[in-house]
């Protein structure tokens, strides 16, 4: 017997039923009785529930907190300020600003 | 749904009304629209490394309260014993001691991962996912047909199914209460925080390690790490200092406590295992040993997925729980007992021979169906390895009726309950993964 999709198979919803209880039969039970059932356990599906999405990213609810140790990969590239970055002319960052804004 | 005498199964009477009710042209056109959205999610399975689509028969499969009442005991008591079988495998070995395995199954066993024995993970837990197979039998019970405590794979076409059917299908819904399956992704990330070990925070970091997109399951991993809100994140994103694992991100490093893995040990770390992976982190293993992570579902629980071991558990659950098993296996013949394989080899031609390292049907041969010639080569197969393969009878399975294109036919189908190990206890998802034939039912 193969049933699944290697010999072409797919898959059903699988339900589960919950156990009920009738108002005049006290405690649990047969599936096979239908009226005006209650069932005794909390986890029914509901059709109209949208509380579970499987779009939904529980993240955007949480702070995800970030190590401070060990250092960052990155930490191996020297910082460098940017002040003292010469432009392409070579001179350094700021004279080249305050010549362009001269220039303007 | 139909009993032999074609009178509705009591189980099955609210929904084949409400069915009766919607009428079989509407039924068809929703199911058509249904199997096209799934097309477009591209929700699909993998058949010999190729992607097909893994469609979804509307008529769902219902199972009463009492019988999953039972499912549920048995599944939870095979995990028991199995997480037992494996800690007591991995430290004293007192079953082998005590003459309930014999020490053969372990040291033949490709599965063993020598680098794990001592280790015992933080909570205790070794098999934090699980996946038990069932079939009904000729009489209509359940049986176990194989345990999956590796990686078990299906559960986000659960999830994926219900959430087709509550939305294509919504009145169905109000014919019977029927149990919700979405708290899953919130239960399996608790299971995975509860498995961190002492040194994570008061929020253990959890990640889904998949091999990548190509993967055949990477549907599912890229879903579950959404719908747990964690990272998904593949081997080139973490990274090992000093014997603890520290995922990349743009902030910088951030410590890992619960690896949700879902590739296979032998690529997991090339320090380790296969040198060539490129699926794995250099270090895993060891900040696992030093208690720094914990990976899920364990390394090295393959010997519990071994087709062989599965021929003891009934008695792994008498000796490590003292309890009767409250699911049966299927009958199995084990090949390395010579009077066994002698007796399989005479009737090859009616039974289902399997690799007792196989999963997802590979390698399986059934003999009714098979040539003359498969039978040859399996017999050399056999006679080569007897340890390597066992044997099982064709078990006649239980059929639910199916959507094909004639109208509702019977179908054979299976099913795989889902469990969750805390720690504390073991949660089986109400629901399951009912995988059905294609082909037509033999009546």
């Amino acid at each position: 017997m193969i049933v699944n999709s290697s010999r072409g198979g797919g898959s059903k919803d699988t339900w589960v039923l919950a156990p009920v209880r009738t108002p005049d039969a006290g405690p649990t039970q047969s599936q096979s009785q239908s009226q005006a059932p209650e069932a005794v356990v909390d986890d029914i599906e509901d059709p109209l529930d949208d509380s579970y999405d499987e779009y939904d990213d529980p993240r955007e609810d949480r702070v995800e907190p970030v190590e401070a140790e060990p250092e960052p990969v990155t930490s191996a590239i020297p910082l460098i300020d940017i002040d003292d970055v010469a432009d392409e002319t070579g001179a350094p960052a700021d004279t080249a600003e305050e010549a362009r804004d001269d220039a303007q | 749904m139909f009993a032999p005498d074609g009178s509705v199964h009591p189980t099955y009477q609210a929904l084949h009304d409400a069915l009766a009710g919607l009428g079989l042209e509407e039924f068809r056109a929703r199911s058509e629209s249904l199997a096209r959205s799934y097309l477009d999610q591209g929700i699909t399975f993998d058949y010999a490394g190729e992607e097909r689509p893994f469609p979804i028969d509307a008529i769902p499969r219902v199972i009463a309260a009492e019988e999953w009442t039972r499912v549920s005991a048995g599944v939870t008591q095979r995990v028991r014993a199995l997480e037992r079988f494996l800690d007591d495998l991995y430290q004293d070995q007192q079953a082998i001691t005590d003459g309930v395995i014999p020490a053969e199954l372990v040291t033949s066993s490709t599965y063993v991962v020598d680098a794990m024995r001592g280790y015992t993970p933080p909570n205790g837990v070794r098999i934090h996912i699980s996946g038990i197979d069932l079939v009904r039998d000729g009489a209509g019970d359940f049986r176990v047909l194989e345990d999956n405590v590796r990686t078990p794979s299906g559960v986000s076409y659960v999830l994926s199914n219900r959430r087709a059917m509550a939305q294509g299908f919504p009145e169905l819904f109000a014919a019977r209460p029927v149990r919700r399956v979405g708290e899953y992704p919130g239960r399996l990330l608790a299971a995975l925080q509860a498995a961190a070990p002492d040194t994570a925070g008061e929020e253990a970091t959890v990640v889904v390690l998949t091999p990548g997109r190509f993967n055949s399951a990477y549907f599912e991993h890229s879903l579950l790490a959404r719908t747990m809100g964690v990272d998904l994140v593949e081997a080139s994103d973490l990274v090992e200092r000093g014997e603890r694992i520290y995922m990349r991100t743009t902030a910088g490093l951030r410590r890992v406590d619960v690896i949700y893995k879902r590739t296979d040990d032998e690529f997991l770390d090339p320090e380790v295992f296969r040198p060539d992976s490129m699926l794995g982190v250099p270090g895993l293993v060891r900040s696992i040993l030093a208690g720094n992570v914990v990976v899920a579902n364990a390394i090295g629980n393959g010997i519990g997925d071994d087709k062989l071991t599965y021929t003891y558990v009934p008695d792994l659950i008498r000796y490590y729980l003292a309890e009767e098993p409250i699911l049966p296996n299927v009958d199995t013949w084990r090949l390395e007992e010579p009077e066994s394989l002698e007796e399989v080899l005479d009737r090859l031609d009616e039974l289902v021979v399997k690799p007792v390292d196989g999963s997802g049907g590979k390698g399986i041969v059934i003999g009714p169906a098979a040539s003359l010639e498969e039978l040859g080569v399996l017999r050399e197969r056999l006679q080569a390895d007897p340890r390597g393969w066992i044997a099982q009878p064709v078990v006649q399975l239980s059929t639910v009726p199916t959507l094909v294109e004639e109208g509702p036919e019977p179908r054979h189908v299976d099913l795989r309950p889902f469990a969750l190990n805390s720690g504390d206890d073991v949660w089986v998802l109400p629901g399951g993964l009912t995988r059905v034939a294609r082909c037509p039912a033999a009546r």
